[in-house]
């Protein structure tokens, strides 16, 4: 008799302890279901591209500016692509990508106002040290691209429609040739993953130079050109426009665009990737 | 190769060193898809069971489409949750996109087909007779399901883990609903993701690992009242 | 208390059940028996409520259940125990206080009666799965009753127990169900079951009632030649009538003559009828008042429940049944020659097509 009470009592007590381990999860649970209700007009929506997050540098912008200003920014980095698509769903309040003819165009067709090009970063072609198809002597961007071709060795691709994908592609459009069928790789990845692989391949690939910079210790890639100014790679801010879309927080968009354009921004931009780096990553056009 | 036993080696700092921006993700993470799977399996068993006892039209086309379901692609689920969170979108409304209720609703939708499916089989493989013995001796319909969970609770608990499995380790989903989001929406897998897009291979790695010991965790528990429970069950 | 008009319900290829007319009286215990496959089990589900007829009414107080908009009160009010015991798991307390709590009572007392009735108070918070057979039935039936339901339907419910123990569970039973003034069905394939539980039988074949009424009744005066060979009346032998006395008929079996009471006239052809504890075996010739007397050879002696059965060679096969002692006692065995004899009244003329 007694030996099954005990096990009753056992049976009873962990059922108790399941429930109480159940109860403080849901509490847990509820916990954001609640807080998800503060005042949505706090929200921001930032579209913006995978190299300004990637590089770190937004992070520490929107700290700074979340700070000060009591907005929560909620920072979707994807492709220039796809944020400037998310612009013209109105699926976004401000857009902050680098792909000069996509956003005049998306301005122009009235979907976005006061584009403002704030600062600038470049890209640099990466290759494997015995550089087989003779980059090194390229005159232009161009050029570089012309010799890789010919060469057909590997070149890998964003393959995204990203900033730099576009850029990447105008640079093909510019040397007036479609690469190698063959020896073309689109990874339709982020720039990270799209250097790894030029790395497995030891292949050549454009990048910006903030992430070949975070890279560099691990890969065996190195820069065989860079300085062209066809590889300056611009930064804008555009507010997608209220007009259009009257969901958009336009308070909000405002605040966030006044931030990136102060002094207060510049300054951050400035001395970013110094410390890391050795040296400035992004430089201020304003 | 040498980034791979870095990675480790940053694992364990990142673990131990009790960082808070891990400790933010991990508790996120834990928090949607506990929460995730408790809403499930409040509309899955009872779902599942009454679908493996009850006799209707149509019967055996509705459980084709819970064993579909159950193989739900989660970036699938997730894009077309994203799509009708939109602002454009019918639930636009709700205003749930990037937050972490919409990702629950995303893992709910994920993890609902898979406890239905997995409880009704459970419920199925019980003698039809036994489901009448209980009947004969006075049990209402909702009676009689709670008699029917609890005698098959082994296999129930089983679709619940499996259920929790299936949304804990899924990245599609979250990541598009969520956005990913520092300090809003970023769970384990998405950061790692990121991480390893960013390059740093070696926190990716940590990530991983504590995904996986988050996990075993989580079934340790579950598995233990599983099989806590075999003691009683003929 | 229950009427029954018109049943039916057909499985094509399988079985078609057709039940004219059925009446069961409140109180007591109705056996239904058959071969596997008659419709038994089927009739107890439509009384459940889990298959329905394609037409009839079985009227149960005074309401026809097939209509019923409620059926939860209904099924509240009776009981089923299956040939397997269904317990669930945890304790036997909790097995046997389910059907209180489904019905939102707590009443110790009357789990605690069922303990005792059933002789299984020591097995209160023992779990079911350390149970043997004969213990878990008594559980099933304990918790069946512990509603105190006005109907209780038990399908072959002994099928799987030793025939020992299902004798002194039987015995139990019977007691109990005539204290708590319930009224059974109760279905089984076993003839001996039917005739120490049941007040009424019916023997159902194929689908149909064939016969109905008192066990003692239908035993020793089947309709039809099946009936006999299923409610165990071992001999059974083709003769004709050639002769009649007042109630008497002389019938000719072979080379011999038996003597059987019957209202059957001469000229008819029948089957003869003899159960096997109509039989006495002895030594001696003329021992007994019988009219059939005849001298026999034993060609096999088998064991038989808690004795023995004999087949005779006398002409005719004829099956005895003996007691144990009985064959110790006159040193039955194979090869022997010995006497059987039946009274004139102990046989049961059935007629037949020649």
């Amino acid at each position: 008799m007694s030996k099954e009470s005990i096990s009753l009592r056992k049976e009873k007590g962990m059922f108790k302890k399941f429930i109480a381990g159940l109860g403080i999860i849901v509490l847990s649970g509820l916990s954001f279901v609640t807080s998800a209700t503060a005042a949505q007009s706090q929200n921001i929506i930032l579209a913006t591209t995978t190299s300004v997050q990637d590089t770190g540098l937004l992070d520490v912008l929107i700290d700074a500016f979340q700070k000060k200003s009591g907005f929560i920014v909620k920072t979707i980095a994807v492709g220039t692509g796809q944020a400037l698509a998310m612009g013209r769903l109105g699926e976004a309040d401000i857009l902050w990508v680098h792909s000069p003819i996509d956003e005049k165009k998306f301005v122009d067709e009235g979907y976005g106002i006061n584009r403002t090009t704030f600062m600038h970063n470049d890209f640099v072609i990466l290759g494997p040290k015995n550089d087989p198809a003779k980059v090194m002597d390229a005159k232009s961007a161009a050029e570089a691209f012309k010799k890789i071709a010919a060469s057909r060795a590997f070149f890998v691709s964003r393959g995204d429609n990203s900033g730099t994908h576009k850029k990447e592609k105008l640079i093909w459009k510019e040397a007036g040739m479609s690469p190698d069928k063959n020896s073309y790789i689109e990874v339709g990845q982020g720039m990270a993953q799209t250097v790894a692989v030029a790395n497995e391949k030891q292949g050549y690939v454009l990048a910006d130079r903030s992430t070949y910079l975070s890279l560099k210790n691990s890969i065996d890639l190195i820069i065989i050109f860079e300085g062209d100014s066809s590889l300056i790679n611009y930064y804008s801010l555009i507010r997608v426009n209220p007009e259009k879309f009257p969901k958009v927080n336009v308070q909000g968009a405002k605040a966030l665009f006044n931030f990136l354009i102060s002094k207060d921004s510049k300054e951050i931009i400035d001395n970013f990737g110094k410390e890391k780096f050795g040296r400035q990553l992004f430089f201020w056009d304003l | 190769m040498h980034f791979i036993s870095e990675g480790f080696r940053k694992g364990i700092t990142l673990i131990f060193g009790l960082n808070p921006e891990v400790l933010a993700i991990l508790k996120l993470s834990l928090s949607v898809s506990i929460f995730a799977t408790l809403i499930a399996v409040c509309i899955a068993v009872p779902l599942g069971s009454i679908i493996a006892i009850k006799k209707f039209p149509l019967k055996k086309i509705i459980i084709v489409l819970i064993n579909t379901g159950m193989g739900l692609p989660p970036v699938v689920v997730g894009l077309f949750v994203a799509l009708f969170l939109s602002r454009n979108g019918p639930l636009g409304f709700l205003q749930w996109l990037y937050t972490p209720r919409g990702m629950v609703l995303a893992q709910v939708i994920i993890a609902t087909p898979i406890i239905t499916g997995l409880s009704l089989a459970a419920v199925q493989s019980v003698d039809p007779k036994f489901y009448r013995q209980i009947l004969a001796l006075g049990a209402t319909t909702r009676q009689s399901i709670c008699i029917l969970v609890k005698e098959t609770r082994l296999a129930i608990l089983a679709a619940v883990i499996a259920g929790f499995g299936s949304i804990i380790s899924e990245v599609g989903a979250v990541m598009m609903v969520g956005g990913n989001i520092k300090g809003q929406t970023r769970v384990l897998t998405t950061a790692t993701v990121l991480e390893t897009n960013m390059g740093n291979f070696d926190i990716a790695i940590a990530l991983g690992l504590i995904l996986l010991t988050m996990s075993l965790i989580v079934n340790l528990a579950l598995t233990f009242i599983q099989q806590s429970n075999t003691g009683q069950q003929k | 208390m229950i009427e029954i008009e018109n049943l039916k319900l057909d499985f094509p290829g399988r079985l078609n059940l057709f039940i004219e007319k059925l009446s069961i009286k409140k109180g007591g215990i109705f056996a239904i028996i058959g071969p596997n496959g008659a419709g038994k089990s089927t009739f107890l589900n439509i009384i459940a409520l889990f298959q329905k007829p394609d037409k009839g009414t079985i009227e149960i107080w005074g309401k026809n259940i097939l209509n019923l908009k409620d059926k939860l009160t209904f099924r509240r009010k009776i009981s089923l125990v299956f040939s397997q015991p269904y317990l669930f798991s945890g304790s036997v307390y909790n097995n046997i206080s389910l059907p209180l709590r489904l019905r939102g009572m707590r009443d110790t007392r009357a789990v605690d009666e069922m303990l005792g009735l059933f002789r299984i108070g020591h097995l209160k918070e023992s779990k079911t799965d350390a149970l043997s057979q004969g213990e878990m039935h008594r559980v099933a039936l304990a918790r069946a009753f512990v509603s105190r339901p006005q109907l209780l339907l038990l399908d072959e419910p002994f099928l799987s127990l030793d025939p020992s123990y299902k004798e002194e569970l039987i015995v139990q039973l019977g007691h109990i169900i005539h204290t708590q003034e319930t009224t059974v069905i109760f279905v089984t394939q076993d003839q001996l079951e039917a005739l120490s539980l049941s007040d009424n039988l019916a023997v159902m074949m194929d689908g149909k009632i064939l016969q109905q009424g008192r066990p003692q009744g239908i035993f020793s005066k089947p309709d039809s030649k099946e009936i006999a060979d299923f409610v165990g009346v071992e001999t059974i032998l083709e003769g004709d009538i050639f002769k009649k006395e007042d109630n008497l008929c002389f019938v000719k079996v072979g080379e011999k003559i038996i003597e059987a009471v019957s209202e059957y006239d001469a000229g008819n052809s029948v089957f003869v009828c003899i159960r096997p504890e109509d039989v006495v075996i002895s030594r001696y010739a003329d021992i007994s008042s019988a009219r059939n007397h005849f001298k026999g050879q034993i060609s096999d002696i088998e064991p038989w429940g808690l004795g023995y059965k004999l087949r005779l060679g006398c002409g005719f096969s004829l099956i005895a049944s003996v007691t144990k002692q009985s064959v110790e006692n006159l040193n039955l065995k194979p090869g022997e020659e010995i006497f059987a004899s039946f009274k004139a009244t102990a046989i049961h003329l059935i007629r037949r097509e020649s």
